[in-house]
């Protein structure tokens, strides 16, 4: 009954969506300043900003972690008020895994929270370790994988939970370049068979541009957006295409929009004081 | 490659070493009644042994240090973990707690003596009392070392409280939990046997005492080897505990 709502309604909305910490005793830092833009089912986005401009705390709001101090985020039309394990997942930098459970416990933590029959648990955990391409090391505990595996595991945990929303903060951001384009090209074949919607947060131009629909490009702190960029390039960006002259032309689009953004983080402090 | 096992060389330097007191004692350098010779003291240990009186008051200190572990290890962990929950509490108690571990606990024994007498009941509040710090504040810790991300990851799949402590926090804290409970049953031991010492009625601490009233060195000596047995014997089963309860980590 959802599945038709979901083509109406945006799978995800800010609207002036607001984040400010207090610091010390009467001043505030402005993390996000009124971000209002929508995400549409299966799609996937990427934000992508400076270090430190608030891109993180952005998806730790759509995942219900941390509440907005303005504004509101929406998730299948619903206000998000804390954690939906049945519509949202999200996929850290670090892979975050138990290190008392084996890599198939540790996909099942999931799902044991969620509750339910346990064969169909041992079902969907047999499904996305081999998805991710982990068949023979479900018994491994996560010191004995290396960091490619281990976030291989954690991508595969969220999997399991089977939402139509994945939230990804910089997940494949402490991992060598190599496994990283790997594992954003599994990413994307992934994506097509389950075809989620996917909000991806990174830093790298070329992760962003290999990975995504839209590339929302963030200012520095607070964070606003400041250029929504449609990518129209066919998928999957194979190595030839990202060598193309098209590809490089968005590279070159983007990093003069982000460039401004670095400066401006480098002054803003001394303009402060 | 292949581990050296380490356990032939222990051995052999405890056997060295029980050989060198043999000798230094045989010859005589120091007086047998300040040095008894090793086997002296075994044969003063088989006779105390075959005459029951070891088995009388072994189970006597064996009562007291499992009544006290127990209660040092239920107490310990519940008020560990209840400081811990909250920071508000942790930064009130985790202080007190740490300064009461410093003072030598030893002080309020006279008292304890005096308000529940001479027999068991002082000795395993008195053991549970020194039994007690390491593991609260090795409860703290073990909670304190839980990685914050864990906790966030187990929150964004939908845990409740109760159920990122179970699933989350527990687990964590579970190694510096048992190297708490490792050193609560130590110094609960060593608690005990000073109580026996110093006033009782009976237990390995009480006969240790009345030995070596009467200069029996040889049994004293044998009555301390009896004592580094028990102890000996409960750090190893703490060993394998530990050993099975950090399998995860990988290969040591």
């Amino acid at each position: 009954m959802r599945g038709r709502n979901l083509l109406a309604e945006p799978a995800i909305e800010f609207r002036n969506l607001k984040k400010s910490y207090p610091v010390g005793n009467d001043s505030t830092i402005e993390a996000v300043k009124d971000i209002s833009l929508k995400v549409r089912a299966k799609e996937l986005v990427s934000l992508l900003g400076p270090s430190g401009s608030g891109k993180s705390t952005i998806l730790a709001m759509v995942a219900g972690l941390t509440s907005p101090t303005g504004g509101e985020v929406r998730v299948n039309g619903d206000r998000v008020e804390g954690p939906r394990p049945k519509e949202i997942t999200i996929v850290f930098q670090e892979p975050n895994l138990l290190p008392w459970r084996r890599a198939d416990q540790n996909v099942r933590y999931g799902l044991e929270l969620r509750g339910g029959d346990l064969k169909v648990m041992d079902g969907l955990v047999e499904k996305y370790l081999n998805l991710v391409g982990l068949q023979g090391f479900e018994k491994y505990y996560p010191s004995q994988l290396s960091g490619g595996m281990a976030q291989r595991v954690a991508l595969a945990r969220a999997l399991a939970l089977e939402t139509g929303i994945m939230l990804l903060d910089e997940p494949f951001g402490a991992l060598d370049e190599n496994t990283r384009s790997m594992l954003g090209d599994e990413l994307l074949q992934i994506k097509s068979i389950t075809e989620k919607t996917m909000l991806f947060v990174t830093h790298s131009i070329e992760e962003a541009l290999h990975l995504s629909d839209r590339v929302l490009i963030l200012s520095g702190r607070p964070a606003r957006v400041k250029d929504d960029i449609r990518i129209n390039l066919e998928t999957p960006r194979t190595v030839e295409l990202r060598c193309s002259p098209e590809f490089q032309e968005y590279k070159v689009r983007i990093w003069q929009s982000l460039k401004d953004e670095l400066n401006e983080n480098i002054t803003e402090p001394v303009a402060n004081r | 490659m292949k581990k050296i096992p380490i356990w032939p060389g222990q051995v052999a330097l405890l056997l060295t070493f029980l050989g060198l007191w043999e000798i230094v004692s045989s010859i005589e350098i120091i007086s047998p009644v300040l040095l008894p010779r090793f086997s002296q003291t075994i044969v003063s240990i088989s006779g105390v042994l075959a005459s029951g009186e070891l088995n009388y008051h072994l189970l006597i200190t064996m009562e007291e240090l499992l009544s006290s572990f127990l209660i040092a290890a239920v107490v310990g962990i519940s008020v560990g973990f209840l400081i811990a929950s909250t920071k508000f509490l942790r930064e009130t108690f985790e202080p007190i707690l740490l300064l009461l571990f410093a003072i030598p606990i030893a002080v309020v024994y006279p008292l304890i003596a005096v308000w529940f007498g001479l027999g068991v009941e002082s000795k395993i509040l008195f053991g549970s009392i020194y039994g007690f710090f390491p593991i609260a504040t090795n409860t703290i810790a073990g909670v304190r070392s839980t990685d914050k991300s864990l906790m966030k990851m187990s929150k964004s799949m939908g845990a409740s409280s109760p159920r990122i402590f179970t699933s989350v926090i527990f687990p964590s804290a579970t190694p510096t939990l048992i190297a708490g409970l490792r050193s609560g049953l130590n110094l609960a031991f060593i608690g005990i046997i000073f109580g026996e010492m110093f006033a009782s009625l009976g237990g390995l601490g009480f006969l240790i005492n009345s030995a070596s009233q009467v200069l029996d060195s040889a049994k004293v000596f044998g009555l301390i080897g009896i004592g580094l047995l028990v102890i000996v014997i409960a750090n190893l089963a703490f060993n394998r505990l530990e050993i099975r309860s950090s399998r995860w980590r990988g290969e040591l």
